[in-house]
């Protein structure tokens, strides 16, 4: 029992427009960036997937002809947290309603006062994903204007997603909580230099 | 014209529904059926631990295994070998000891009432049979209320309100 | 006029707001218009990502459904999607229809309970007693496959954990016959009232386009006429070999969003009648390492899933060995719960906000994770 169609009284301020996918294979896309930037570099992924690393000042630029070409929905942003080669790893999801492929685009910046510019405006979406990775990872998203306070109330520690943040130290030292069983605990990680 | 009385009335139609047997359980302790009747939790049901202290080698298989880092190994006056202990306030009833346990001793029960009011003390050392374990706090469903197992006795205290912290 | 007009500031939350789960709304009045919104999440973080970090592969199986409350399940089929395309495991085509199973009855009680919530926030309250009782039939059922109510960790990477029992099936069968013969009743219990017509109709209206572009999925998405759903588009577990409909409306405003949702709980229903009848034999479980000695190969893998917020994903990062090196649950509610509510909201009467909250089912659990 699918009702018929209603009429609603729109108002003013209703957004007027219809969504059309567009359908373009991802090799083509991939040809024309792999032209346009000469350190972009295609990595083989099996699947209905398509990989490809740019230099951190054109990631931009590279999302806009992604997003011209249809692959117009921004699926994520992760932030991947590299330490023991000092980099973070900036992994833009991106996917075709048309061509129904998705895009990893990938790229590195340092570890040591990490930046990267916002890349809100080609892609909207992109505000509160920055806003997470800036309050998590530290990162600093210059062009974003709501790297404001986000999920972490009254936090004074470093970011916490970073991975030589001890979270069991910190359980430990702030609720007074006890490790049953030892020998169950995950792997530390340490920084490239430190012993 | 029309669209509008229907509009006003089907909601009313809703009423009919007065007489109907309601969802709700209530107390004096009515048991849970499924849709067919029959009652629930069936054996699945992944509740109280319990373990068979003949056949545990004490491998330590089921702590490792535990992702709440609920089991701990321990050991008890008489006898030889270390058990498991789970914590309650820390166990997420996901079954993974039960599945690992190489001898088949450590089972889950489908007794799920439990209660204490403190949840780091909340420890517990599965025994073969749950019924004889000297079982702190249990809730008892005809009334809500705490039941109360003396250590080792046996002896079942009714009645006592749930304490409040 | 007034000449010293002032805005007010109120903080709306963090109850529950016509959702599941805390979640707070700093607002800035003229009168009882909402001039500005801006969200306060933060209220659920238990920090899933830096846990599963710190478990093993397997055991992030008991940690993942948690991050969803009504629809735990979704998250459990997408880590274990990821895990399998990692390492290249052949799933067995039983325990893709057990999973087609239980995501879809959890789909039933996750749209059920939204529908209950919305009544509850415009005044119906019978709405969510009955959407609760009906959601019981299904954690009845649950419980009886899976071992557990609501968090079921019942699919793991590589298959399902159990068998269906007996006589189970007979059991699903004769709870959908129960929510379909319901299914009018909240037809013109909801659809039919008139405060619903008032309340809903032209609420909070967007487009396709416009919906697209601020990463909107899901049923809000298809509210607006779009035919998405990653189900049809990209399919996993037994939907290649199931016909259903994609459910769409056009309008794009409130009550459309809502109607999507009563449709597709009949579309569940026809999927897991066809997912029961043409069930196949064999094994409901791959032949994975033991849980202690569970290893992954390096790579990285994202797998969605069509949750009944939206696209449910998750990116798993894999440098070897038995720890996640990272996990990235895209929650659909991310997107849309955050910076699409503060572009919605301003305009609306403060007694709107709750709805519009309801209508695009934010679920705070998967934006605070
Ligand atoms: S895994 Fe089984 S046999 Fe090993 S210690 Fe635990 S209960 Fe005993
Ligand atoms: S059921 Fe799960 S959480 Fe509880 S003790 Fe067993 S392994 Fe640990």
């Amino acid at each position: 029992m699918v009702e018929d169609s209603y009429d609603h009284t729109k108002r003013k301020d209703q957004r007027t427009g219809t969504y059309k996918p567009k359908n373009i294979p991802v090799d083509d896309v991939m040809n024309e960036v792999i032209r346009t930037f000469s350190d972009a570099e295609r990595i083989e992924r099996k699947g209905k997937s398509a990989e490809v690393v740019v230099g951190k000042f054109t990631v931009s630029e590279t999302l806009a002809i992604f997003k011209k070409r249809g692959y117009d929905h921004f699926v994520a942003l992760t932030c991947i947290d590299l330490i023991e080669e000092d980099q973070f790893e900036m992994v833009y999801h991106l996917f075709s309603y048309g061509a129904k492929v998705h895009v990893y685009l990938k790229t590195r910046i340092d570890r040591e006062g990490p930046s990267i510019d916002s890349v809100i405006e080609v892609f909207r979406p992109a505000i509160t994903y920055e806003r997470e990775i800036k309050e998590m990872f530290g990162v600093d998203f210059p062009g974003n204007p709501r790297l404001t306070q986000f999920i972490l109330e009254d936090w004074e520690g470093p970011p916490p997603m970073l991975k030589d943040f001890d979270s069991i130290q910190y359980v430990q030292d702030h609720f007074g909580i006890k490790v049953r069983n030892p020998k169950t605990l995950p792997p530390k990680w340490k920084k490239a230099g430190d012993a | 014209m029309s669209n509008i009385v229907k509009k006003t009335v089907s909601p009313f139609r809703a009423l009919r529904f007065l007489t109907r047997k309601p969802h709700t359980i209530r107390i004096p302790h009515e048991p849970h059926n499924d849709i067919e009747g029959e009652p629930l939790p069936t054996e699945r049901y992944r509740g109280i631990h319990i373990n068979d202290w003949e056949e545990c080698i004490s491998c330590g298989l089921c702590a490792m295994v535990c992702p709440c880092d609920a089991i701990e190994m321990v050991k008890i006056e008489g006898e030889e070998k270390t058990r498991p202990e789970v914590s309650y306030g820390r166990c997420c009833f996901c079954g993974f000891c039960e599945d690992a346990c190489p001898k088949d001793s450590l089972h889950m029960t489908s007794n799920h009432t439990m209660i204490h009011v403190d949840e780091r003390k909340f420890t517990f050392l599965p025994t073969p049979n749950l019924k004889e374990f000297e079982f702190e706090y249990m809730i008892d469903p005809d009334t809500l209320c705490q039941i109360k197992r003396k250590k080792k006795g046996n002896v079942i205290v009714q009645g006592e309100p749930y304490p409040s912290k | 006029m007034m000449d010293d007009f002032r805005a007010t500031e109120i903080i709306f939350g963090p109850q529950h707001p016509g959702i599941h789960g805390n979640f707070g709304t700093r607002l800035e009045l003229e009168g009882d218009l909402v001039h500005r919104a801006r969200m306060v999440p933060g209220y659920l973080h238990r920090a899933f990502e830096k846990l599963m970090e710190q478990r093993t592969w397997m055991q992030n199986v008991a940690i993942v459904p948690r991050i969803c409350v009504p629809d735990p399940d979704v998250n459990e089929q997408a880590y274990a999607m990821a895990i399998e395309d990692i390492m290249g495991i052949e799933v067995p085509r039983r325990a893709d229809y057990i999973r087609t199973i239980i995501l879809e009855l959890s789909r039933i009680a996750s749209h059920l309970m939204s529908l209950g919530g919305l009544g509850g926030a415009i005044g119906l309250y019978t709405m969510p007693m009955w959407v609760n009782g009906e959601r019981d039939y299904i954690l009845d059922l649950m419980e009886q496959l899976t071992g557990a109510r609501v968090y079921h960790i019942f699919i793991w990477p590589g298959g399902v954990r159990w068998d269906i029992p007996d006589n189970w099936p007979r059991k699903v069968n004769k709870v959908l016959d129960h929510i379909e013969t319901m299914l009018p009743h909240y037809y013109s219990l909801f659809f039919e009232s008139k405060v619903t017509d008032a309340r809903l109709k032209g609420l909070a209206p967007f487009d396709s386009r416009w919906a697209v572009e601020h990463g909107v999925t899901g049923p809000n998405l298809r509210a607006t006429g779009f035919e998405m759903d990653v189900r049809r588009f990209d399919p996993y577990a037994a939907y290649e070999d199931i016909d259903f409909d994609v459910v769409t409306r056009r309008e794009g405003d409130g009550l459309a969003r809502a109607l999507v949702r009563w449709n597709e709980v009949r579309q569940s229903i026809r999927i897991i009648r066809q997912a029961l009848e043409d069930i196949p034999g064999g094994e409901h479980r791959a032949k994975t390492p033991p849980p202690l000695a569970f290893m992954v190969p390096p790579g990285d893998s994202y797998a969605r899933v069509e949750s009944s917020k939206g696209e449910y994903g998750y990116y798993v990062v894999s440098k070897g060995g038995k720890y996640p090196y990272r996990v990235h649950v895209r929650g659909p509610s991310f997107t849309h719960g955050i910076d699409v509510l503060e572009q919605l909201l301003p305009g609306n009467e403060i007694s709107d906000v709750a709805l519009i909250t309801g209508t695009l089912e934010v679920c705070p659990p998967d934006i605070d994770r």
